[in-house]
């Protein structure tokens, strides 16, 4: 794969195009990664208001009408419905796990079967989600199984 | 899941669960043996929890004691009603009961079994996959 870095003056942003001759799994995986850190979003935590790298997500979860984003160590309220959200992320590392969570697959640390086709899927700050058994066969197609 | 994968779940169920009943069968009945119409039965018995736990999963039910609590209720009515109603695999009383509640919970362990070894090879590709990831990082 090449990598051609041009520099080029009178843009207003810089572009990032990508060409290929047939979609694989590593062009994917780039893809989803380029989409994460083109996309951010703003989060709410003691009435201060930041701007998130969904990189930085760990996950999405909605508990009570109210959707929270989940970093490493810390809590920020959404004012996007997790439906929204997961529409929005649909070509990223961002997959839905449960009716209320969507978890960043590059932030999970390992997968365990549980009993009943459900999985715990464990993060890389030791946080552990339960994968639904009805959400199980989206999560394995984003690995590509 | 697509009707693909649905129609593969439902032969794997049966054909699982139905072995497990037949081994346990001709292990509790030698002298009775199998004949030709009695195997179709307990494989229209098993088809029919099958096909039965099948539809259960289109309801999406979250609680997983509830679940599989109308599991186990689901399969004891369609062995009894099907089973020992309709096709007369067994006479009713107590002791007949705990012996196909054996052969149920037997069948059942099987079936989750075989689920659990084809899940821990699918979870074992995953992390893989996530440590390749990790690496390309």
């Amino acid at each position: 794969m090449k990598l051609i870095i041009e520099q080029s003056n009178g843009l207003e942003e810089p572009e990032i195009k990508v060409r290929y001759d047939e979609m694989d799994d590593r062009l994917q995986r780039i893809l989803g990664y380029i989409r994460l850190n083109v996309h951010s979003l703003s989060g709410v935590k003691d009435g201060k208001t930041k701007v998130i790298s969904l990189d930085d997500v760990y996950y999405f979860d909605s508990t009570d009408e109210r959707t929270f984003i989940y970093l490493a160590s810390e809590v920020y309220e959404c004012d996007m419905k997790l439906y929204e959200l997961e529409q929005q992320l649909a070509d990223t590392n961002f997959v839905r796990i449960s009716k209320s969570c969507i978890v960043n697959i590059i932030k999970l640390d390992s997968v365990r079967p549980l009993i009943n086709s459900r999985y715990e899927a464990k993060l890389e700050n030791g946080e552990k989600l339960i994968i639904n058994r009805h959400y199980l066969p989206g999560f394995k197609r984003k690995f590509g199984i | 899941m697509n009707l693909i994968k649905r129609i593969s779940v439902f032969f794997t169920v049966t054909c699982t669960s139905f072995t497990v009943i037949i081994l346990i069968y001709c292990a509790l009945w030698p002298e009775l043996g199998l004949t030709f119409r009695r195997v179709y039965e307990l494989f229209a018995v098993c088809a029919a929890i099958s096909l039965i736990i099948i539809i259960t999963d289109f309801f999406r039910i979250q609680n997983l004691l509830l679940l599989l609590g109308i599991y186990f209720i689901e399969t004891f009515a369609t062995v009894f009603l099907l089973g020992g109603g309709i096709l007369k695999l067994f006479p009713f009383n107590l002791k007949m009961l705990l012996i196909v509640l054996g052969m149920l919970t037997a069948a059942y362990v099987v079936v989750v079994a075989a689920a659990m070894a084809n899940e821990k090879m699918c979870s074992d590709e995953i992390n893989k996959k996530l440590t390749e990831m990790k690496k390309n990082r």
